[in-house]
């Protein structure tokens, strides 16, 4: 008990530190640690779903249209729209949070959903899809023809 | 225990907290995700393929287009005056002397809109500032500049010089491009060159 009372000002000191560290480490914010593990997905492409491929992701979906109108609603039964200046609202964080199932976020600009998912997958949420016309939206459409004339002086 | 004992105890300790830490040198997100919400909402974060074709034509120093295909496809053909960054290595990269160059504006791009954004937010998450995305890609810069033509009977200048400028880049890119491989690479080499003199480094 002696040696403890002898030691307080140093385990102080240390658990302070210890504690500091341990938040900064494993309390970054609202993201997870180690960004690149969660793009993964978006390497490989498999986080792009087309509405064909739908009834093959496995488990129940939700399809969240990011619009501010909901225009998509019709388009996919079941669909539910949070306009995404909206989506990191806690009444809306809830509910993806707690939904056991795959969530889809779909919208008419494909620039706004690339962008939406890699948030929310920095987030930490799994199971998280873009519902796009296409499973490989990188494709170069057109073909470039070089023109063979052209020899500039080295 | 005297002082000098208390200290080495304290420095002892921390040494094995330290030792037990999962330090790594990975990339993570800081900042709040409102914020970063927020930003990724910013209407004016895009550029489109004519602002982007009068960047290239006038060699504009204060931007940095961010080319994020393979290097195959980046080898192939790519904006005149761009890098290669494939998305898929992005984060293995030293992102600091790519993505922190004051007064230089960042533009990513792909051949479609998704890479560019996805890059976009990692940018912005990472802390970097100054990040923007061509909109539509290169399938968009094909379809308004590469492929651009007029038809009509009359043209108004503001039309005119929109379409100076896309004929412009079209022979930029083309002639760049059409370049063998050994010329095309010592373009690009001559490029970072430039770039790395502007910042201040040497040759």
């Amino acid at each position: 008990m002696n040696t403890l009372e002898k030691y307080t000002s140093v385990i102080a000191i240390v658990l302070v530190v210890v504690i500091l560290v341990l938040v900064r480490t494993l309390v970054s914010g609202h993201f997870r640690n180690d960004a690149g593990k969660w793009t993964g997905p978006s390497i490989n492409q498999s986080n792009l779903i087309t509405p064909e491929g739908l009834n093959k992701l496995p488990g129940k979906s939700l399809i969240v249209d990011l619009s501010d109108k909901g225009n998509l609603l019709r388009k996919y039964n079941g669909s539910i729209n949070i306009p995404a200046k909206s989506l990191l609202d806690k009444t809306n964080q809830k509910m993806l949070q707690t939904y056991k199932g795959n969530i889809l976020l779909v919208s008419e600009d494909p620039a706004l959903s690339a962008r939406l998912w890699m948030l929310l997958s920095q987030m930490g949420y799994t199971n998280l899809f873009i519902l796009s016309d296409s499973s490989n939206n990188e494709v170069f459409k057109y073909k470039f023809r070089p023109d063979t004339l052209t020899r500039p002086e080295l | 225990m005297n002082t000098r004992q208390k200290i080495s105890v304290i420095l002892l300790l921390l040494g094995l907290i330290l030792a037990f830490l999962p330090l790594s040198g990975n990339y993570s997100f800081h900042g709040k995700p409102d914020k970063l919400l927020t930003e990724a909402l910013y209407e004016n974060t895009y550029f489109t393929a004519d602002q982007v074709a009068r960047f290239a034509i006038t060699e504009d120093s204060t931007i940095q287009l961010i080319d994020l295909r393979s290097p195959e496809e980046f080898r192939s053909f790519s904006i005149p005056g761009a890098i290669n960054i494939p998305y898929g290595e992005m984060l293995s990269k030293d992102l600091e002397s790519f993505l922190n160059r004051e007064n230089i504006r960042n533009i990513f791009y792909s051949n479609s809109d998704y890479n560019a954004n996805y890059a976009f937010v990692i940018a912005k998450g990472l802390g970097f500032e100054n990040n923007y995305v061509m909109k539509g890609g290169l399938n968009e810069w094909y379809r308004v500049v590469m492929n651009s033509e007029f038809s009509g009977d009359k043209i108004t200048a503001r039309e005119n010089a929109i379409f100076e400028t896309r004929t412009r880049a079209r022979r930029l890119f083309t002639e760049m491009n059409s370049m063998p491989d050994s010329l095309k690479a010592k373009y690009r080499e001559s490029k970072e060159i430039e770039r790395k003199k502007l910042d201040g480094g040497c040759e």
